[in-house]
């Protein structure tokens, strides 16, 4: 079940209404099985998988603090990181991989038949992977001691709100909430049913919405002119921070209903001025996953070489990060833009902070703005790399048309150009006044009961009014 | 080594890759004080490190050092 | 917590009345057909305005026709009534405003999934056979048709159950909204409509694909396939030339004629001269749509060029 099904509605209340009725010591294994309940709904046979990663992990990270020896450490290291891995592989990378070998084997002139495996994802299994490495790893690094219950560390890799897709959580985070005082909290309640509003409101009024346009633009790119394909290029940003960030939304704020603080996964990432700054405020968790477990070790590993080690480290993590995202060279390619226009900003960053300095520009708000626009065009554009469909020829044809096409106008759908209009500004204003006049304008926060209240209401009434209902998938899914 | 000794040695070190002359370490002093203090220079600050000091640093304590009083001690864990 | 579940029960009462009043109103007719004549009448005309595929779907649901009209506005205003009254056959004209044919085939594929058809009268012309017109409609009526949950927190479903609502209250009727311009302005709008339609028209492969598939459903399911195209003013006939798209008219009827019958109303005759015979130039007056209803039925073609169906071999 997905979070904007009926049935999620049915089960969420359900699933609070017994969690707070048990005695505290009972809840963490109720919550337990109530995720393997969601996980087995979706696809029995995966819920398998997920116990097979949750064993593997358990017993690894118990070998490695039962042993003495750094060598056997590192050996039950490496053994956990293959075995953790390989379901992944398997079902993500294999066809892929395959494809490359025969690939390059048919140039050689060996001509050999392709074995294919057609096999659907198991939801969550990029999200579960890594959190089960990164709390393998910390185990390793000494940052995080090895749980002995086996039930812990089960509920970390399949606890409901975040299983589906994120936000990538930590072990240092969770096993202490997980076996700590899971306690009914007012506040921590309604700020979760806030977060959880909110979240509906970014994934069904504005991501769903917009969607229909993209898709309706880019699953007929021939048909469309290269005004149309730009509009819908300059869109595909907004579509995903309402669907993933939306949906992060919706995970967080279920888990602070239920007493778990999890980490935030978005923070207005349209007002970065620089990549760099970007990547702090888009998907965070999982660029915290990569810098601690990737970027952090080969940069360290390539220390020697200075500013260029760091190129390649940055690099070769936003590969990595194109390639959790997707199988097929179109989405290495939108990680390795990632990884030049960050290397760029490094090898320059002297130069630039001083002429801003001499001009006194970062201050302006113009400059601000140029800054803005310009990370949100390189990433917008970017991102028509990163989609299931696309190929990088195709993808190329797309940015020939958008430049070369004489203007005509774009495609239009009223309805959904003015729905999601209005629903991108309202997210936008939001957006806005809390990062440049915070606390100014508080609607759900107010301390009026009626403004709030009203304001309930009326992003109830408008996701209603705005919003997408027919069961589409998010995005995020299959990963 | 004696404490003293090794901020005597680390603060040519960390004045050169912050180019800042007038840089003055403290066991409190960690990356959100010195400007300039991003992944690039933390790399170059650990490998000069390891030069002046003739140590190799792992990376577990990478981890471990929170600031510039962990790094004296690690360092010293390593003479 | 039992505040809280006081303070949560007290938020969500506004929806528990909002869907009682739903249940009980049922503007789509969704949990049983209506059986008060003027109420039927009221959602039937609310349903015209704000989501005619749900109604109609649902209407069909009830009441299976071995008949069917499918189309645009043009095709909505042959009346099945009359048909009835013609032969004697039940007729459901599931036919909308600004219908698409991406919205004819889905509702096609729908309905001859679940029942035997007999024949199928498609309203067909060339802005609807381009490949710039590919809004899909039904879909979400689908959807919504086949989920209560969805229904009853439909848009359409709230605000359609407020108006009968408010009508059934003040007793007030229902005001068909009338077009803000005089008959002169809205003819002169409608035909600035038609040119943007035949300026943007492209050959469309995936409908010639898509009719084919449902032409060799249809001859190897026993189902008469019929295409009409409606009469238009012969002002908007001129456009074909003004627009130098006759060769891809003349396309679009053969076509037409490689997958059913074809009914050709729209050529220059003295129905199609006569600004009298229509509503505005797109649409003819009642009389007319009888016309080409008995000569349908009755295969009496005069002011139609009729082609009949050969399939071909295999």
């Amino acid at each position: 079940m997905v979070f904007t099904s009926f049935n999620f509605l049915v089960f969420f209340p359900a699933v609070l209404l017994v969690y707070f009725l048990l005695p505290q010591k009972f809840r963490w294994m109720f919550l337990l099985a109530a995720s393997y309940y969601f996980y087995i709904n979706i696809k029995p046979v995966y819920a398998l998988l997920l116990a097979g990663v949750t064993l593997t992990t358990y017993i690894f990270t118990n070998l490695i603090v039962r042993t003495k020896s750094e060598k056997s450490k590192g050996i039950y290291l490496v053994l956990a990181i293959v075995l953790t891995l390989l379901p992944l592989f398997f079902f993500k990378y294999f066809n892929f991989v395959n494809e490359g070998i025969y690939g390059l084997l048919n140039l050689a002139g060996l001509r050999l038949p392709l074995p294919h495996i057609s096999l659907l994802l198991p939801v969550g299994i990029s999200f579960y992977t890594f959190m089960a490495l990164g709390y393998t790893i910390d185990v390793y690094n000494e940052e995080v001691e090895a749980e002995k219950n086996i039930g812990i560390v089960a509920l970390f890799l399949s606890f409901f709100p975040v299983v589906m897709s994120g936000p990538i959580e930590r072990a240092s985070n969770m096993f202490h909430q997980l076996k700590g005082k899971l306690q009914f909290s007012y506040e921590m309640v309604v700020s979760g049913l806030k977060l959880m509003l909110w979240g509906y409101f970014m994934k069904l009024a504005l991501a769903d919405r917009l969607s229909i346009y993209i898709d309706a633009v880019f699953k007929n790119a021939d048909q469309h002119v290269g005004s149309s394909l730009l509009l819908a290029t300059l869109m595909q940003p907004i579509r995903v921070y309402g669907d993933l960030g939306g949906y992060s939304l919706i995970a967080i704020g279920c888990a602070k209903v239920m007493g778990i603080n999890v980490i935030p996964n978005f923070n207005r990432p349209f007002f970065a001025t620089t990549m760099s700054e970007f990547w702090r405020r888009w998907h965070i968790s999982l660029i915290k996953w990569l810098t601690d477990y990737v970027y952090t070790p080969l940069s360290f590993g390539f220390r020697k070489y200075g500013q260029w080690g760091i190129v390649i480290a940055l690099n070769l993590t936003f590969i990595i990060s194109g390639a959790w995202h997707g199988a097929a060279l179109n989405f290495l390619v939108w990680g390795f833009i990632q990884g030049i226009a960050l290397s760029l900003e490094m090898l320059t960053r002297k130069r630039k902070d001083a002429f801003e300095d001499r001009f006194k520009l970062s201050k302006r708000w113009w400059y601000i703005m140029l800054g803005c626009v310009f990370t949100y065009l390189l990433f917008a554009f970017s991102l028509s790399f990163g989609g299931d469909a696309a190929t990088v020829p195709e993808v190329l044809k797309i940015f020939g048309r958008i430049f070369t096409d004489s203007f005509h106008m774009p495609y239009k759908d009223g309805d959904t150009m003015l729905y999601g209009f209005i629903a991108f500004s309202i997210v936008f204003l939001k957006d806005f006044m809390e990062e440049y006049y915070p606390g100014r304008i508080l609607l759900f926060n107010n301390k009026n009961n009626t403004v709030r209240w009203l304001s309930y209401y009326t992003v109830i009434f408008l996701i209603f009014y705005l919003g997408i209902f027919s069961g589409e998938q998010f995005v995020y899914f299959q990963f | 080594m004696q404490k003293e000794e090794i901020v005597n040695r680390l603060t040519p070190v960390f004045r050169k890759v912050f180019a800042d002359n007038s840089l003055v370490i403290t066991e409190e002093l960690s990356a959100l004080d010195v400007e300039n203090w991003d992944s690039l220079s933390h790399m170059l600050l650990i490998s000069e490190v390891e030069n002046e000091f003739a140590i190799k640093f792992k990376l577990k304590d990478l981890n471990k050092m929170a600031n510039v009083g962990d790094m004296i001690a690690i360092i010293s864990s390593k003479l | 917590m039992l505040t809280f579940l006081k303070k949560i029960l007290i938020f969500i009462s506004p929806f528990l009345i909002l869907i009682a009043l739903e249940i009980m109103i049922d503007p789509f007719n969704y949990f049983s057909p209506e059986k008060d004549k003027k109420t039927a009448e009221l959602k039937n005309a609310l349903a015209r305005k704000k989501n005619t595929y749900l109604y109609r779907l649902i209407e069909y649901e009830q009441n299976p026709t071995p008949v069917i009209i499918l189309g645009d506005s043009r095709a909505q205003r042959l009346m099945p009534d009359f048909f009835e009254e013609v032969n004697g056959k039940k007729v459901l004209n599931l036919a909308a405003g600004a219908g698409s044919l991406q919205d004819v085939i889905k509702i096609f594929w729908d309905l001859s999934s679940r029942n035997k058809l007999d024949t199928v009268y498609i309203g067909i012309s060339i802005e609807g056979y381009s490949g710039t017109l590919l809004k899909d409609r039904v879909s979400a009526a689908l959807e919504v048709k086949n989920s209560r949950p969805l229904y009853l927190t439909s848009k359409f479903t709230v605000e359609n159950t407020m108006l009968i609502l408010k009508s059934k209250l003040f007793k007030q009727p229902v005001e068909v909204q009338a077009p803000p311009f005089s008959r002169e302005e809205f003819w002169k709008y409608e035909l600035a409509q038609e040119d943007r339609y035949l300026k943007a028209y492209s050959y469309p492969q995936n409908y010639y694909n898509e009719l084919k598939k449902m032409s060799d459903y249809c001859v190897k399911n026993k189902i008469k396939l019929v295409f009409i195209i409606s009469p238009t003013h012969t002002e908007v006939q001129d456009k074909i030339a003004q627009f130098k798209l006759e060769k891809e008219y003349e396309k679009f009827k053969e076509d037409m004629k490689l997958f059913g019958d074809l009914y050709d109303f729209n050529w220059p005759n003295e129905i199609t001269r006569d600004k009298n015979n229509f509503l505005d130039p797109l649409h003819s007056i009642d009389s007319v749509s009888r016309i080409m209803i008995r000569e349908m039925i009755l295969n009496k073609p005069e002011y139609a060029k009729y082609s009949k169906f050969t399939p071909l071999g295999n």
